[in-house]
């Protein structure tokens, strides 16, 4: 394969791909079917969204992107096999306003792929990074889902980052209520956290963990009807020319109950310009 | 009515640590002319957070990444804006601005916490 030449920084960086994107996804399938010596049982299969991420608060004023984030989950003992995408077009709106809107698709075993849902996500910032002792911001998000049975639904929340020396630190808290829905009844309560370590712009290691403490009738259920992911992630950030650059992260997740995809392969990449 | 003033009196206090906070740090500033940071090496004490002025005196727009200080802010021709830095590690970080190729490319510019 032609080798391509990046800037990374400030150094140029030539990458050659050694590795047969087959073989990527040939790697991806065997993590998602190894046995997790449980039988999957479609009966009561929930849904958990694959293509999650973590959302941030940071802002830079102009700078507008190409949002691609995808997930595929395994079946667990009470989910469902699923893959989830979302495309979406976002903007820094003015120094502490991030706005963007996308489309999500859905496909999960035993159908085809469909537009899901679209939404607007909005991230709101009250300082500079680092002015304040933890960085705050406020995610605000409105969905409007294809399947009315759902009920558009508003979620928001804050968004805690931090920097210790070459580590970045962010967790943030989510509530989300559902509207004229026959399937949600009552107040989602979800977490978002990641752990980064910044070696270098192109590649980064850490940790995520995304987690629903609801059930669709209970607001705090009981632990074995959670939802709770983690595992280990790579980010990274492409500097390319005219000040554009690409940014992506991707992780694999491991389940913790039954109301939890075993395994959660998903990525996100952002094109910024 | 006397509540809700409570309420918001007790909002305002939990605010007051950040906002106190806020005055404390050393300033300084960069101004950015002809495409070039001045000072184009800057001088900060280590172990200490700082606020950092950029006043771009031009009339275009410019930019400040660096990866190694995790920034990366737009300003806008004729006007300030405000970064905050550190504590930091002895040692050199490297900045710099929009890579405009017309004018040679990005202004370089170097944060050493000494």
């Amino acid at each position: 394969m032609r080798p391509a030449v990046l800037n990374c920084g400030t150094r140029r960086v030539k990458v050659q791909a050694q590795i047969c994107p087959r073989l990527v996804v040939r790697l991806v399938a065997c993590f998602l079917m190894m046995p997790a010596g449980q039988a999957s049982g479609a009966g009561n299969a929930s849904s958990v969204d694959a293509s999650t991420y973590v959302l941030i608060p940071l802002v830079t004023r102009g700078e507008r992107e190409i949002d691609w984030h995808s997930g595929i989950g395994s079946s667990g003992s009470l989910t469902a096999h699923e893959v989830d995408s979302a495309l979406g077009l976002g903007m820094g709106v003015t120094d502490h306003w991030f706005t963007e809107v996308a489309l999500r698709y859905r496909r999960m075993a035993g159908s085809g792929t469909a537009l899901d849902a679209a939404e607007c996500e909005n991230i709101l910032t009250f300082a500079e990074p680092n002015e304040w002792p933890i960085d705050l911001g406020i995610a605000m998000e409105i969905e409007v889902p294809r399947d009315p049975r759902e009920g558009k639904s508003v979620r928001t929340g804050p968004l805690l980052q931090k920097e210790l020396h070459n580590f970045q630190v962010n967790f943030n808290v989510l509530v989300g209520r559902n509207f004229q829905s026959t399937q949600y009844s009552a107040t989602q309560l979800e977490y978002q956290g990641q752990v980064k370590y910044r070696y270098s712009q192109p590649f980064e290691l850490g940790m995520q963990a995304f987690g629903s403490i609801a059930s669709p009738n209970q607001t705090w259920a009981a632990y074995e009807q959670q939802a709770h992911r983690f595992g280990p992630t790579v980010f990274g950030r492409f500097v390319l020319p005219r000040e554009r650059s690409i940014s992506y992260n991707a992780a694999a997740l491991f389940g913790t109950t039954a109301h939890s995809p075993n395994r959660t392969v998903r990525f996100q990449l952002e094109y910024e310009f | 009515m006397l509540l809700r003033r409570d309420f918001f009196i007790a909002l305002a206090s939990v605010f007051l640590p950040f906002a106190s906070a806020q005055c404390a740090e050393p300033e300084f500033i960069i101004e950015i002319r002809d495409h070039k940071f001045m000072p184009a090496e800057l001088r900060i004490p280590v172990g200490k957070k700082v606020r950092i002025v950029l006043d771009n005196q031009q009339e275009t727009p410019e930019e400040f990444e660096s990866y190694s200080l995790n920034r990366e802010k737009h300003i806008p021709p004729k006007s300030r804006v405000t970064l905050f830095i550190g504590p930091l590690d002895p040692g050199r970080y490297v900045y710099e601005g929009e890579n405009d190729v017309g004018s040679g490319g990005a202004a370089l510019g170097m944060i050493v916490a000494q």
